[in-house]
């Protein structure tokens, strides 16, 4: 296997369809997500890598083939950047998805960010799953902060990492709009005898446009892992729905590496999800087993030692549906745990998380479809204000 | 001790934002309504619970639409009402879905069984909070346990789908979900069974178990299609023209003759002129509504002998529909100050007159249909001429019912209004979309009115404006003013206003570039395209504010002034004209 990095700058903006297919309304409109998911990005990868094989040994790959001999590339790391054009890609072109930690209010014309730090409960709960660990999570009070407003979907690197490792509150609105804007292409089927609009026959898609008016390019930094003695062929790669051109541009390695100096040891750990998990349960973590103090305990990558689960901050599930493009069939949905979602924990024998451990866990995977570029993470600290129920 | 008990049902979205047709979107609110009022019976039998809200009536009864989120005190342990509540809604969701198995076992695939149960029974989002409720502090227990809610839902936990098929479609209003349908190819072969007719399944529609329960959970000819809504003013215009009686009923007759599925006008006077689906007055439709109904005629021939001749006197009908969501304002704060659960209740009792005195307001005195109203909610589709009179009057009439059910609250609750004007043929989630936006776009000042106008092609045009300044008039004068200041007029200040410095950019000679944006407005206001003779208009008679030599709030106003032209434009092009292009 061998390592590459790059950045993929969507020419003509990005259609990731949603599973809905066109049919959704009388008129026919293709609903797209509101940014690609990783198993997208994966997916053009592997196309782009199959044509590179059949060029290269000059003959068309069977479905099954293909399959086969694509499988292995796995996609490592998946970061979204936003830089001001004509820049060369920097890690402070970083953005992440939004944390749930994060409240975001506004009062009169004020609007204020705060900081969810989650307590064990104050009252009793009851919820769907009949799980009472799940019930004794802690959770976060932040009482009354003024009016809830609907979060940008992406923070910018620098206030990521305040927000991960200080306990300044980044000043969210003083950055650019990290809003990715959308468009509606409408299309139409011709009649080839008299190149007229059939009737009826018009449809819509969903476009994420990678261009900013305010002078700014949308991209994604990937780094990716490909099967020996193969290489992507040079030049755009096609993504999504509608397979829209994305060059590839060189990347600094430096782009995927951690801050280290930002890095310090921690009493507890918060793990934000920069791309979507996969677990076999839902949104409590593999491995993790309730005990009979109803407290879920279970093993972290890079980490020494067993770690409690004291939190969980998630939105619902992120509902994934996909295309087979060999079996030319649907496949399964998967239920993920949103990207922005965040867990806490501490480790079970009160130590703390140390910097090396910190420095394994930065962008690394956890839970299931890594290959994919699921379930890649960025650790911050965290300090539990009640540390004698930790 | 007593514990105060408050419950969440949900997920909304999946009740009703997923929704492709009227039926779709009204059945879900419904449902959601039904499994509300099942946990709400549940904990009322409950010996000692005492329900606040929804509040039981004076014949001890729930009546109305019940909001998903249900405030009760209960004498006996919180934990297990709050397993009884969550028994109910399961129970209830799982009666209605048997039900429904058994009679649209034709369309059901039987491979998808399993799937189909699995997607009912990991459908519902229910979450309980309880805290203890001392005597003499209700006010502080319902903030407590109003937190303890709020707090528990930053997780909303979800399992994974264990009975996919694989290889199934997903569902079309859902996009997860696997489809129950039956598949298969050719579609006209495997799907000819009548019902799929009757729900107006299309041929390549998909539905999962909840879409299914939405889409075929009520009778057809219950509900109203969104284009006979937003063409209800067209078709009442046609119905009041004398030109138009003749072609009218021999329409009539043409529908009723070719078997189109009617609809029941039930208390809605304004369906009975049409009582069909009005897609058919638009020629695109001809054709794939045809073919949906299985109609062997020519749909052109159809068009060209039924519905042209109205065209002729009336023009094509303007196809798009006003999405009406009206939420209360400031509501937490006046239920914060109510100091005991029996005020509370009082209040609940008073707030459940609102869907009642909704439904007249939209579906009895404007040509619309009420889709949600409980709590300090409204959700209704409206015909676009009528949308902003009908908004003037829930508002007006919100406010009378808090005048009397809060007589001591300051400031006392207000409404706020936002209207989505969409296509016709979009898909009900989008409208409710664009309408919920334009929602959250008026409550940021709260009391207020804001439109936005999402044409087919995506192009937006938005006007935000409080009550108070008296938005109606304003647009009314606008569109007046419309008939003699060409739209031209607008586009050519708005694309000069695009070339000058954005508001926003730091500007050393602010007040130099206000006289010039001043002059440059009037100039292109004033060029000769008005016609022979006639008086450059005064900008301050069209509403145009450029008084001062504030260059960022001028900009904002010529901006403004723009948006709210084209939304005034946007709503002439809707009110039906009896001679074609009068109204243009």
């Amino acid at each position: 296997m061998s390592l590459v990095h790059f950045a993929l700058r969507p020419r003509d903006g990005i259609f990731s369809k949603d599973g809905r297919g066109y049919y959704t309304s009388e008129i026919g409109r293709g609903h797209g997500h509101a940014w690609p998911l990783p198993p997208t990005i994966r997916g053009a990868l592997r196309a782009a890598l199959g044509r590179g094989i059949m060029e290269h040994e000059g003959r068309l790959l069977p479905p099954s083939e293909y399959e086969e001999r694509t499988r292995a590339l796995a996609l490592e790391k998946v970061i979204t950047l936003y830089r001001p054009r004509g820049h060369a890609f920097a890690p402070e072109h970083r953005v992440w998805p939004t944390p749930s930690d994060a409240l975001h209010t506004s009062s009169g014309e004020a609007s204020l960010l705060t900081r969810l730090s989650p307590e064990p409960p104050r009252g009793g709960t009851l919820a769907g799953q009949k799980e009472p660990a799940l019930e004794a999570l802690w959770r976060p009070y932040p009482g009354k902060k003024g009016k809830a407003q609907r979060p940008p979907p992406f923070w910018s690197d620098a206030a990521m990492m305040q927000w991960l490792w200080s306990d300044e509150i980044p000043s969210i609105h003083a950055a650019p709009t990290l809003v990715p804007s959308r468009r509606t292409d409408v299309h139409v089927t011709l009649e080839p005898d008299t190149l007229t609009a059939t009737p009826s026959m018009m449809f819509s898609s969903e476009i994420v446009e990678t261009t900013s008016s305010e002078g700014g390019d949308w991209a994604l930094g990937v780094s990716v892992q490909l099967p020996e003695g193969l290489t992507l062929p040079p030049g755009p790669i096609t993504l999504g729905n509608r397979r829209r051109l994305a060059p590839q541009e060189a990347v600094e390695a430096a782009l995927f590496a951690p801050p280290d100096d930002r890095l310090v040891a921690t009493p507890g750990l918060r793990l934000v999800l920069a791309t979507p998990a996969h677990f076999e349960r839902g949104v409590v973590p593999d491995g993790f087993e309730a005990t009979a103090e109803h407290v879920y305990v279970g093993r972290l990558p890079h980490v020494d030692g067993k770690v409690v689960l004291r939190s969980a901050l998630v939105p619902g599930p992120e509902d994934v549906s996909g295309w087979d493009m060999a079996k030319r069939a649907p496949k399964p949905t998967r239920r993920l745990v949103p990207a922005g979602s965040v867990y806490f924990f501490v480790k079970q024998d009160g130590a703390p998380f140390e910097r090396a451990e910190l420095r394994a866990l930065w962008l690394t995977q956890w839970g299931r479809g890594t290959e994919d570029g699921l379930g890649v993470v960025l650790p911050g600290r965290w300090i539990p204000e009640r540390k004698e129920n930790a | 001790m007593p514990h105060l008990l408050l419950v969440h049902i949900g997920p909304v979205q999946a009740f009703i934002a997923q929704a492709r047709r009227t039926r779709d979107l009204w059945f879900g609110s419904h449902l959601l309504v039904e499994l509300s009022r099942a946990a709400a019976r549940a904990l009322a039998s409950i010996p000692g619970t005492k329900l606040i809200f929804p509040a039981l009536d004076e014949k001890g009864e729930l009546t109305g639409d019940i909001a998903n989120k249900i405030l009760a005190e209960v004498e006996q342990d919180p934990k297990t009402a709050a397993e009884a509540a969550r028994t109910a809604v399961n129970k209830a969701l799982r009666a209605r879905w048997e039900t429904l198995r058994e009679k649209l076992s034709a369309l059901l695939d039987p491979a998808a069984r399993e799937a189909a149960d699995e997607q009912i029974d990991t459908l519902v989002e229910f979450f309980a909070a309880y805290v203890p409720l001392s005597e003499d502090d209700y006010r502080g227990a319902r903030e407590r346990v109003e937190e303890e809610l709020a707090a528990r839902k930053t997780l909303r936990d979800f399992v994974p789908f264990e009975r996919q098929r694989g290889g199934a479609h997903k569902s079309s209003l859902d996009g997860a979900r696997e489809t129950v349908l039956v598949g298969g190819e050719p579609r006209k072969e495997t799907r000819k069974h009548p019902l799929f007719q009757q729900y107006r399944i299309g041929l390549r529609e998909e539905l999962d178990a909840i879409g299914l329960l939405k889409r075929a959970g009520g009778e057809p000819g219950q509900f109203v299609p969104l284009p006979t809504i937003g063409l209800a003013a067209y078709t009442t215009r046609a119905r009041q023209t004398p030109q138009c009686q003749e072609p009218m009923r021999k329409l009539l007759e043409a529908c009723r003759r070719l078997g189109f599925p009617q609809v029941r006008s039930k208390g809605r006077p304004w369906v009975e002129p049409f009582p069909f689906d009005a897609q058919i007055f638009l020629p695109d439709r001809w054709e794939p509504y045809f073919d949906d109904l299985g109609i062997p005629e020519s749909p052109r021939a159809f068009g060209k002998q039924y519905i042209e001749p109205l065209h002729d006197l009336l023009g094509e009908p303007h196809p798009y529909v006003a999405c009406l969501v009206a939420d209360g304002d400031r509501m937490g704060a006046a239920i914060d100050s109510l100091e005991s659960a029996e005020a509370h209740q009082r209040f609940s009792r008073k707030l459940s007159r609102l869907p009642e005195i909704a439904r007249e307001i939209v579906e009895r005195d404007h040509h619309g249909v009420v889709v949600y109203a409980g709590g300090d909610d409204v959700l209704a589709f409206v015909t676009i001429p009528d949308a902003l009179a009908c908004a003037k009057a829930l508002r007006e009439q919100f406010i009378a019912l808090m005048d009397e059910s809060l007589p001591g609250a300051a400031p006392r609750p207000t409404l706020s209004v936002g209207i989505g004007l969409g296509h016709v043929l979009e898909s009900l989630g989008d409208l409710l979309a664009l309408g919920r936006e334009a929602e959250q776009a008026a409550k940021v000042e709260r009391d207020s009115l804001a439109l936005l106008v999402e044409m087919h092609t995506g192009a937006r045009k938005a006007y935000i404006a409080r009550f108070d300044a008296d938005p109606l008039s304003i647009l009314q004068k606008d569109i007046a003013t419309l008939a003699t200041l060409p739209m031209k007029k607008v586009h050519q200040v708005a694309a000069m206003l695009r070339r000058l410095p954005h508001r926003e950019e730091r500007l050393d000679d602010a007040a130099h570039w206000a006289r010039l944006l001043r002059l440059d407005t009037s100039a292109t206001l004033a060029r000769s395209e008005l016609g022979a003779g006639a008086a450059a208009p005064d900008p301050a008679a069209l509403g145009l504010d450029l008084e001062g030599d504030d260059y960022a709030r001028m900009h904002v106003a010529i901006e403004a002034w723009c948006g709210r032209m084209e939304v005034a434009a946007f709503l002439a092009r809707a009110e039906p004209s009896v001679k074609k292009g009068e109204a243009r």
